[in-house]
């Protein structure tokens, strides 16, 4: 009976591509010849892609109205509402000190390719090095960002404050909280390897490790230049620097 | 017969993938870039050449990094079929929404000055 | 040996859990069949309670200012009524397909990551349970299955403005668990359909609802990210007084203007949300094309361009979005795109309806029921998809917007779309899930009472729509002259919901009866029917071989008629070959032979299956999906009540959520712990391809 199996199986073999598809991997060969961990991995960052979209839209949508508000509609006499006010990004914003924590980041990226590369070729004790660093790396990132956060509440932007400081914190936050489960899935890693439990064979079990840290450090990459760098307008400081008028708000909606 | 089989095949992925050298030369490049795009901001007031070179150098940060950290470029090709279509609905979907919701239209084409 | 393809492969005589029918064994079962009988009876009880909210509301408008229910409890009713449906009825019914079939549609064991299925199925338990237990709490959602701000929102430190009560919290959160679900499912159909495909299965060989499982897949594992995000602003809005969606807010005790948009919940809600329409209809295309070709007796018309079409639809489908939005005066030109793209989604739709005629054109037909309510869903569907194209017109939809019409539309395609093929399933596929066929005679009679009384209760509400009859009003006036076809809708709607007692007493009394059913009492195609019913837990004893594409009829008749008979009918689109057909045939002889030796593996009487089954290694049960599952509920349901709270510095915490935090952690350390691969792996990773070492 048995050998009737084999037959069948080989005689199909057709449509795989054999495992040759996912380096010193353990795992069964699979019909595309991709390792199944592994692509899973690259649906979820697909998936990713729509959640950060969502996230960086309304950022994009919000990033300059609680400014122009402060310019547009300040003092709206006897209607009783106040209008948006400071700070703005333009008096919070530190290019500098972000651009540090961006290469920080950047670096950790690079460690974490020294990682996966070790496990590749078996050395257990590099892989544990690289490991640790990345995981290091990332959480001196996050301890950057729970600074620039007291920073900013320090100078009273809050997340209620105005609707930069609701699309700014709500951003970059969800980002951090990504690093954060980084650094817990990387730590458990080294802890793992500690106990002797990676070998060579783990290869794709770090190597997806390290898509998903990668892929948290291009979110960075394209929130450092649409959150930092790109420019704001200024919102108004003082009552005077207004009286643009609603109207001109209203006549630069598009499509009309 | 089981070890060699696995060595063979973690050659074959060694082969495949790019030495130390080549991330190390990204790293370099990566964090160059990084640098000319904090110069930019600093130097120039120009919105069209700010947002023209910071975009530009937005992708080649984003296509370096998915490329060789990520080593798209190594792998299957259908992996970057993969992402890069979900990629492209989700870029095309937010890019519409923002285009219909920033109140300027493109979010800073145009200037209060 | 036998593990071909098989992820997680721990040692597990196949023979030991295939009996176990314990509370436990359901628990922690992650066999794909138990979890796609989860899910269907789930399906089926809400589809109980949703209908039951259908019933209210009905009375509520069977007569005019009728005051049975108060304005607040409609709007609840209505609100939890769509939400159910939706989330809790169609999907988990679509899901419990996906899960039962598509393992064995293409000749695996099991599912990429059989825990994390189990895990899909507990969130699944555990968003509803929150959506649910609302009305105990006695503040069920009540802003629409949609949940436009303002209608959602709060203002800080106001206790009567908008919507302050805890019901957008059960909505929400219930929601962002569901969410979680349906995503770790679509993830875990995906890989399993890329890669564990028995070998000479290409992805055209694929059998039809495999591909609408994949596309389907793909959709929510696109769209639902933007739920989650929108989602999260709102809690945003509600627990820290941001104002993403509300223009004003109080800021420092001082009611600013703050420049936040309704409208950003609309575009993040229906960027999710016509994308979701799909995700409810998609399967059930899927279904019909597998059902319609076998009682045709014909191998479905224009594979391919099927495929294309759903395709089609799918990537159509995120560019159409604001047509939900035409009359919140967006300006002509987006309207105008989104109008041309939305009727352009029309044509892979309509490309669907005629290859499934074409595929009856000619055919031997056999009017059984799965087939009545297959060709029902032809019929109603076609309905509301042309009331939908007429939608798509902007000034069209302006007219109709909000009112009876859009009512009837979602109904025909939601109910006579959705919901006449899942009917349809459970006729179809009764007998592979247990062995017994379900009565003919009943099901004839259930499908004509099923299609009566659902045009009687759907067809009218066109009328009352282009009367100007509002969607979503508790009552309406004496002297509108409504009454005469909302009594008539109501009478319909309780003869339609009578129907469903009928599905259940010849489920009930068909599972009471001895009478077995045959294999393949259909004269199928796909790979299912060959399996004993039901399937054993390893589902094939050998792994199939595909050299076709209606792998059981070649077997059984040989590949050439029928596949002359495809050719013949071969789709050109301007001079383009779209529907060809590539079949060469491998070696039938013994493919037969395996599929035979297949079918006879249910029977453990001859001593060499027995020893056969003990060589085929099955992932363990585990119950760490259930208290991962647990935990997660558990956070969710501290943030809707949220005291007692933990206070650090700034932070104020939920304990409750803490508390789940923890079992979650917990639950996910077991998970990691359980030996993820085969004890002795050394001597897997040596085996070629197609090699036993057991041999
Ligand atoms: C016996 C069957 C059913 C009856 C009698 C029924 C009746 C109704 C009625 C009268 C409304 C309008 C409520 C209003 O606007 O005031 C409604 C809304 C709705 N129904 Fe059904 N329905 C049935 C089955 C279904 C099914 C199977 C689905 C989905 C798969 C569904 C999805 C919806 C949705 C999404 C809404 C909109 C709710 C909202 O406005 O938030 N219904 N239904
Ligand atoms: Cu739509």
């Amino acid at each position: 009976m048995a050998t009737t199996a084999l037959e069948v199986q080989r005689a199909g073999g057709g449509t795989t591509h054999g495992d040759s598809g996912h380096g010193g991997s353990s795992h069964p060969p699979t019909s595309t010849g991709i390792d199944s961990k592994k692509l899973l991995m690259w649906w979820f960052l697909g998936s990713e892609c729509v959640l950060f979209g969502s996230l960086i839209a309304t950022f994009m949508i919000y990033r300059n109205r609680a400014q122009d508000l402060s310019v547009n509609l300040q003092g709206i006499e006897g209607s009783g509402l106040a209008v948006s006010s400071g700070p703005f990004p333009n008096q919070v914003l530190d290019q500098l000190y972000t651009a540090v924590s961006a290469g920080v980041l950047l670096f950790s990226s690079f460690t974490m390719v020294l990682a996966v590369a070790s496990v590749g070729r078996g050395n257990i004790k590099a892989f544990r090095v690289w490991t640790l660093a990345t995981a290091m790396l990332g959480a001196i990132f996050l301890a950057g960002q729970y600074f620039e956060y007291t920073e900013f509440f320090h100078e009273g932007l809050s997340i209620q404050q105005n609707i930069f400081g609701a699309s700014f914190f709500t951003l970059t936050g969800v980002h951090g909280m990504h690093v954060f489960v980084g650094v817990i899935w990387l730590t458990m890693l080294s802890i793992v390897s500690f106990r002797g439990g990676i070998s060579k064979k783990d290869h794709t079990n770090v190597e997806v490790a390290g898509l998903y840290w990668h892929f948290i450090d291009i979110v960075w990459i394209v929130l450092f230049t649409l959150v930092y760098l790109l420019p704001y307008r200024d919102g108004a400081e003082s009552a005077e620097e207004h009286t643009e008028g609603a109207m001109r708000l209203v006549q630069s909606l598009p499509f009309f | 017969m089981s070890a060699t089989h696995v060595d063979s095949q973690a050659e074959d992925a060694a082969a495949n993938h790019p030495g130390d050298r080549v991330y190390f030369t990204m790293l370099g490049m990566l964090a160059g870039l990084t640098v000319i795009e904090v110069i930019i901001f600093y130097l120039t007031d120009s919105l069209v050449l700010r947002v023209g070179l910071l975009a530009a150098l937005l992708l080649v940060k984003f296509v370096a990094q998915i490329g060789w950290f990520t080593h798209l470029r190594y792998d299957d090709r259908r992996i970057t079929l993969v992402f890069g279509g979900c990629l492209f609905i989700a870029l095309s979907v937010m890019f519409a929404t923002v285009a219909m919701m920033a109140v300027d239209g493109f979010f800073l084409l145009n200037e209060y000055q | 040996m036998a593990t071909f393809a098989q992820p997680q492969t721990l040692v597990r005589p196949a023979s030991s859990s295939s009996s176990e029918s314990g509370l436990w064994s359901w628990l922690t079962t992650i066999d794909h069949k138990r979890i796609g009988i989860l899910y269907g009876v789930s399906a089926i009880v809400f589809l109980f309670i949703g209908g039951l909210e259908a019933m209210l509301i009905r009375l509520q408008l069977a007569r005019p200012e009728n005051d049975l229910l108060s304005l607040d409890t409609y709007n609840s009713v209505f609100t939890m009524h769509g939400t159910t449906m939706i989330f809790l009825a169609v999907m988990p019914a679509s899901t419990a397909w996906f899960n039962y079939l598509v393992p064995l549609q293409i000749g695996a064991r099991d599912v990429a990551f059989p825990r994390l299925n189990a895990l899909s199925f507990w969130l699944l338990l555990a968003g509803a349970l929150i959506l649910n237990l609302s009305f105990l709490a006695g503040a069920a959602p009540n802003a629409g299955w949609y949940g436009y701000a303002p209608l959602t929102e709060v203002l800080v430190g106001q206790t009567d403005t908008f919507n302050t009560g805890r019901n957008i919290e059960f909505w929400a959160l219930g929601l962002q668990v569901l969410g979680i679900s349906s995503l770790a499912a679509s993830f875990n159909m995906i890989v399993t359909i890329f890669n564990l495909r028995a070998p000479g299965m290409t992805l055209m060989r694929m059998p039809i609802f495999t591909w609408a499982t994949l596309i389907t897949s793909i959709l929510m594992v696109l769209a639902f990210p933007a739920i989650t995000v929108a989602l999260v602003l709102l809690q945003l809005d509600r627990f820290l007084g941001t104002h993403f969606y509300i223009p004003s807010q109080y800021v420092n005790g001082e009611l600013t203007l703050t420049g936040g948009d309704p409208l950003l919940w609309q575009h993040l809600f229906w960027i999710f949300g016509h994308p979701e329409v799909y995700i409810l209809i998609l399967p059930a295309f899927g279904i019909v094309s597998e059902i319609i070709p076998v009682f045709s007796r014909k191998p479905l018309f224009g594979y391919a361009v099927m495929v294309y079409a759903l395709a089609a639809i799918a990537f159509l489908g995120f560019g159409v979005w604001v047509h939900h939005m035409f009359t919140t005066g967006l300006g002509p030109t987006p309207t105008a795109i989104f109008a041309a793209t939305t009727m352009l989604i029309a044509i892979p739709t309509g490309v669907k309806i005629f290859n499934w005629v074409g595929t009856m054109w000619g055919g031997q037909i056999r009017f059984s029921t799965p087939m009545l309510f297959a060709v029902g869903l032809v019929s109603q569907f076609t309905i509301g998809g042309i009331s939908g194209v007429m939608h798509s017109s902007a000034p069209v939809d302006t007219q109709q917007n909000d009112s009876y019409f859009v009512v009837a539309h979602f109904h025909y395609v939601l109910f006579g779309g959705s919901i006449f093929a899942l009917i349809a399933a459970v006729y179809f596929w009764f007998p592979k899930i247990t062995g017994k066929m379900l009565d003919e005679r009943l099901g004839k009679i259930h499908f004509w009472w099923t299609f009566l009384s659902f045009n009687a209760a759907f067809f009218p509400m066109h009328f009352l729509g282009l009367e100007g009859m509002p969607r979503r009003y508790a009552s309406y006036g004496d002297g509108s002259g409504w009454w005469f076809w909302n009594v008539v809708v109501s009478i319909g709607s309780f003869a339609l919901a009578a129907s469903f007692v009928l599905l259940v007493y010849n489920i009930a009394k068909t599972l009471r009866s001895k009478e077995r059913a045959p294999e393949d009492p259909w004269d199928a195609a796909t790979l299912e029917w060959t399996t004993p019913s039901p399937p054993p837990v390893y589902n094939y004893k050998v792994i199939p071989t595909i050299t076709n594409r209606d792998q059981f009829w070649a077997d059984k008749y040989g590949t050439g008629q029928d596949h002359e008979e495809e050719a013949d009918l071969e789709v050109r689109i301007g001079g383009m070959k779209i529907g060809s057909v590539d079949t060469e045939d491998e070696n039938p002889e013994d493919q037969a032979a395996t599929r035979r030796q297949n079918a006879q593996s249910g029977d453990s009487q001859s001593l060499g299956n027995i020893e056969e089954d003990e060589h085929i290694h099955m992932p363990n049960p585990s119950f760490y999906p259930l208290v991962v599952a647990i935990g997660l509920f558990l956070v969710a349901f501290g943030m809707i009540y949220s005291y007692p709270r933990l206070e650090i510095e700034r932070l104020s915490l939920p304990v409750l959520s803490l508390f789940g935090l923890v079992v979650m952690l917990v639950g996910i350390a077991g998970w990691s712990l359980e030996p993820a691969s085969d004890p002795e792996p050394d001597h897997d990773e040596s085996v070629p391809l197609g090699t036993s070492s057991h041999a």
